[in-house]
């Protein structure tokens, strides 16, 4: 199947209220012709408000929505040329998988052969070649969605939006298909908007994520500027882990109940440190050393979770709560055992009032 | 293997006193019925099936019976589809409430709601008084005793057994089917041919088959309403035993239509209630496949898109005159019964308690609705005693004829109860025990029965059975799970099941008139002498009766679940 090269999809100033809820207030994005855009957020940030407003089935309250630069606010969903893979697949049941493929072409009236053509076409794009006779009930959920995705591609629509396509499926198959979706992205140069609660699921995919909480959009980049220059402490909680600490003065910087400045600690674009605010340092830029080991906090191992490579690692220090990726050499930590805790220089970052997970 | 062993003695315990029960009151008799088929004069033969397709008057009333049937069904689903569209996927928040208007009718019996229409279809009736002012027409049309009358009767009576099961199979499908339909380029009707259309087939073929077994073996409404010579089948039995005491040819015709509709219900039994959570699914076909790509096809799918935002206010208007044509004979019988017309007549001159007045004075009354009231009560109870361990055995075990035992059971709801009502006067008579309290007893468990099955086994298929598990190991003894979780979890559906069991019995007119004698007569035939006598409001008087107690009884449901409702809201907040 040789795709076109996808649309660009932009939002602007997109609002909707249902009764007293604001499900989405004024979020603009833009999503460029063929990237992978992941939309991410708790559940009731607005993440899937904004998917249907794109395919059509939501009608927001004010704002645009443009494809390829033509607005299709007035279009019905029906034509819109927009591929849509729903969360539990929504394959017709009373229609064979080939069925459910030429389905879209049957709609626009594409020739008996060319249809039967591309249906093959689309069964072999997914690696499904000779189930086009099956009943839907006779696939697997990794089978099922193969056949949703390709439905969904089969018209050679602009943009294709996923409403969280992983959620129904375990852990191995899961990652299976993310690194399959990805290659298809690339063969394919679809734009492909990608809604998910999965933070896992959004960096490791996409191109781009915008991270939405409460109908706003808190911060977009890629996932390594999300990873690494968080805008807000809800972005730096809700991306990774991170451990958030009351700072009683500064600069420099102290934490409550130490006794130690933290120079170095901070990376050099963060905030200055003032009090009241908190620093927040992700477990794996910490180091646990022996207690004897000069230059740390000291600190009491409370509970370890053993992890292949890595052991998490609870301590406690100066009455704070710290969570602490240890690189499992020799040596694993035990509760109850004393130790000697490392901030990494050029980690740490600075936020005005925690952010509530 | 003594697990085992104890396991079927337990079974075997649950399942005998219902098929006891169906031995005596159902096979036993329905054998009575074949048995009498075939004797003439003290001897086995033929001569009554040979009598009866020798006539070709009887040809004529099989033909009428079945056509009248198909009628009825396509009536019935033209009526009922889009009104079942319409509540299940336009008006789901009202979809409560209206659902339990539709089923109000089913509650009443068909006997008060033929009634009815007499008085809103006859010559000074409803439908001509408002056509006269209008000045359409000069003389009254005639619209009721031929055969407009017995069709709009049975629609009325029957379009509840068409909606329920699409209602509920409309309700199966996934909204996001629909959505997926549309991204994929289908416009509104498109989408509606190619993916709602075929998803409701199931509910459609349920419906359409309930409708058309039923009417075939209808009496009362063709009675009442229809034409004086033109018998359906159910008639011209009642005919040959009441008034020709021609037992053999009565027998013989009630066994060719139990066999009909038997083998109809057998074949499509795929498509009526199925067992507990085994729901019949729309297959991929090929021919629809073929037919949607027609470009003819496209076209009126195309037409039918342009079009498609019409489709909402005309449904809307639809649904409105459904409910008023269902509801409309309730609301005249009691405007009826309080009628200050020495006669029935529609709308009342004024309004006065004179009948009420009338109703409690006559003793013959009085005593037919006392013995109604307890006879029926004590069939429901005994029903669900019964009832109750077989629905149990049938929900839970897994053995082989469980399939076939549950459609026994239920059975007796959709086989005409002019032959079980037949079968039952042959037995009881040969028993000595017609007319007898014991025979309304036996014959209103055997027609109650099926309800209970059908509303506790589909209970059970959805009842977690964790909950009892959960009981047990905070150590409740099996008993005491039964009575501490599982019955109080399951009290709606008793109720509901208990209920309609005595409605069964109670709004019977058809067995009643075969095992009727003065040591017993029950209201409803009290009712149909009265209307065939006289047409007096008296019969409205106990339609309205009959609607206040039911109208308190599912309000006191629905207070009870508001109630309830509230409660844990106070609660949890």
């Amino acid at each position: 199947m040789v795709q076109g090269a996808g649309q660009s999809v932009e939002i602007q100033g997109l609002s909707k209220r249902f009764g007293d809820v604001v499900a989405l207030d004024r979020v603009s994005l833009t999503v460029r012709p063929g990237e992978f855009m992941a939309l991410l957020g708790p559940s009731g940030s607005g993440k899937t408000t904004i998917l249907m407003a794109v395919a059509g089935f939501e009608q927001a309250d004010t704002g645009a929505i443009r494809i390829g630069g033509r607005a299709i606010d007035r279009l019905p969903p029906h034509k819109r040329d927009i591929g849509v893979v729903f969360q539990r697949y929504a394959l017709f049941p009373h229609m064979t998988v080939a069925e459910n493929l030429a389905y879209s072409l049957r709609r626009r009236g594409i020739a008996a052969a060319e249809t039967a053509r591309r249906v093959e076409e689309a069964l072999a794009l997914v690696k499904m070649e000779g189930y086009g006779a099956r009943g839907v009930d006779q696939l697997s959920g990794g089978q099922q969605q193969r056949v949703a995705i390709a439905r969904a591609l089969i018209f050679r629509p602009a943009v294709l939006l996923m409403d969280e396509p992983m959620s129904a499926l375990d852990k191995k198959l899961r990652e299976h298909m993310q690194m399959e979706l990805r290659l298809l992205h690339r063969e394919l140069g679809a734009t492909i908007i990608l809604v998910t609660h999965d933070q896992e699921e959004a960096l490791s995919m996409a191109d781009r994520v915008a991270l939405l909480h409460e109908g706003r959009l808190r911060q977009m980049g890629t996932p390594a500027e999300l990873y690494r220059a968080p805008a807000d402490a809800f972005v730096a909680g809700f991306i990774g882990r991170n451990n958030f600490l009351p700072i009683e003065a500064g600069p420099p910087l102290r934490l409550r109940g130490c006794d130690g400045d933290l120079v170095g600690v901070l990376a050099e674009d963060s905030a200055a440190p003032r009090p009241g605010d908190v620093l927040a340092i992700r477990p794996e830029h910490m180091a646990l050393l022996p207690p004897e080991v000069p230059g740390g906090e000291p600190c009491r191992v409370l509970e370890t979770a053993f992890g292949g490579a890595r052991q998490t690692v609870l301590v406690e220090a100066a009455h704070h709560r710290i969570t602490v990726e240890a690189a499992v050499s020799d040596h694993l930590w035990q509760p109850g055992q004393a130790a000697s805790l490392h901030f990494n220089p050029r980690t740490g970052r600075i936020f005005p009032a925690p952010g509530p997970q | 293997m003594t697990v085992a062993t104890r396991t079927d003695h337990g079974r075997a315990a649950m399942l005998l006193p219902v098929l006891l029960l169906l031995a005596l009151g159902y096979l036993g008799p329905l054998g009575m019925v074949a048995w009498t088929s075939l004797r003439r004069a003290g001897q086995t033969s033929l001569a009554a099936y040979a009598e009866i397709l020798a006539q070709p008057v009887f040809l004529d009333i099989f033909l009428r019976t079945l056509t009248t049937a198909g009628i009825v069904t396509l009536f019935c689903t033209a009526i009922g589809y889009p009104f079942a569209y319409l509540v299940a996927t336009r008006a789901r928040s009202w979809a409560g409430l209206v659902m339990a208007l539709v089923a109000m009718p089913y509650l009443t019996s068909i006997l008060i709601r033929s009634y009815a229409w007499v008085a809103i279809l006859g010559g000074g009736g409803l439908v001509n008084r408002a056509l006269m002012a209008l000045g359409l027409i000069e003389d009254p049309l005639r619209l009721v005793f031929n055969s407009f009358g017995s069709y709009v009767g049975m629609v009325q009576v029957l379009l509840p057994m068409m909606v329920l099961p699409l209602y509920a199979a409309m309700r199966r499908i996934d909204p996001t089917l629909l959505r997926a339909g549309a991204s994929l380029g289908g416009g509104p009707a498109s989408v509606f041919a190619t993916v709602f259309l075929p998803l409701s087939m199931p509910g459609l073929a349920a419906g359409a088959a309930l409708v058309f077994l039923s009417a075939l073996g209808f009496y009362i409404t063709p009675a009442l309403l229809g034409a004086p010579g033109d018998y359906m089948l159910a008639q011209a039995i009642e005919v040959r035993v009441t008034t020709l005491a021609e037992f053999d040819v009565a027998a013989a015709l009630s066994w060719m239509l139990f066999a009909m509709v038997a083998m109809l219900l057998l074949f499509l039994r795929r498509w009526i209630v199925p067992l507990g959570e085994e729901q019949p699914t729309a297959r991929p076909s090929r021919v629809r496949a073929v037919a949607s790509t027609a470009a003819i096809a496209r076209l009126v799918q195309r037409a039918g898109d342009r079009l498609a935002p019409l489709a909402g206010p005309l449904l809307w208007i639809h649904g409105m005159l459904v409910l008023t044509f269902l509801l409309a004979p309730m609301v005249v019988v009691v405007l009826i019964a309080f009628s200050s017309a020495p006669y029935l007549t529609f709308p009342p001159p004024s309004y006065s308690w004179r009948w009420f007045v009338a109703f409690f004075r006559d003793t013959n009354w009085l005593q037919a609705g006392w013995f109604s009231l307890w006879v029926s009560t004590a069939a429901a109870v005994t029903t669900l005693a019964i009832g109750t361990p077989f629905a149990f055995a049938l929900a839970r075990g897994c053995f082989a004829g469980r399939r076939l035992l549950w459609l026994l059971a239920v059975s007796p709801m959709i086989l005409p109860h002019i032959v079980i009502g037949l079968g039952l006067f042959f037995t009881f008579v040969a028993l000595g025990l017609n007319g007898h309290p014991v025979s309304f007893w036996i014959a209103y468990v055997v027609t109650g029965l099926p309800y209970v099955v059908i509303v506790l086994v589909a209970a059970l298929g959805r009842f977690d059975r964790d909950m009892e598990r959960a009981a047990t190991s905070l150590g409740a003894a099996p008993l005491t799970v039964f009575r501490t979780v599982t019955l109080p979890l399951l009290a709606a559906s008793f109720a509901t099941a208990f209920l309609f069991a005595f409605l069964s019995g109670f709004d019977d007119l058809i067995i009643g008139l075969f095992l009727s004698s003065p040591r017993g007569t029950t209201l409803a035939i009290r009712m149909w002498e009265d209307i065939r006598l006289e047409i007096s409001p008296k019969t409205a008087v106990v339609g309205a009766l009959q609607l206040a107690v039911l109208l308190v009884v599912l309000g006191a449901r629905g207070l009870s679940g508001w109630v309830g409702q509230l409660r844990r809201q106070r609660t949890s907040s």
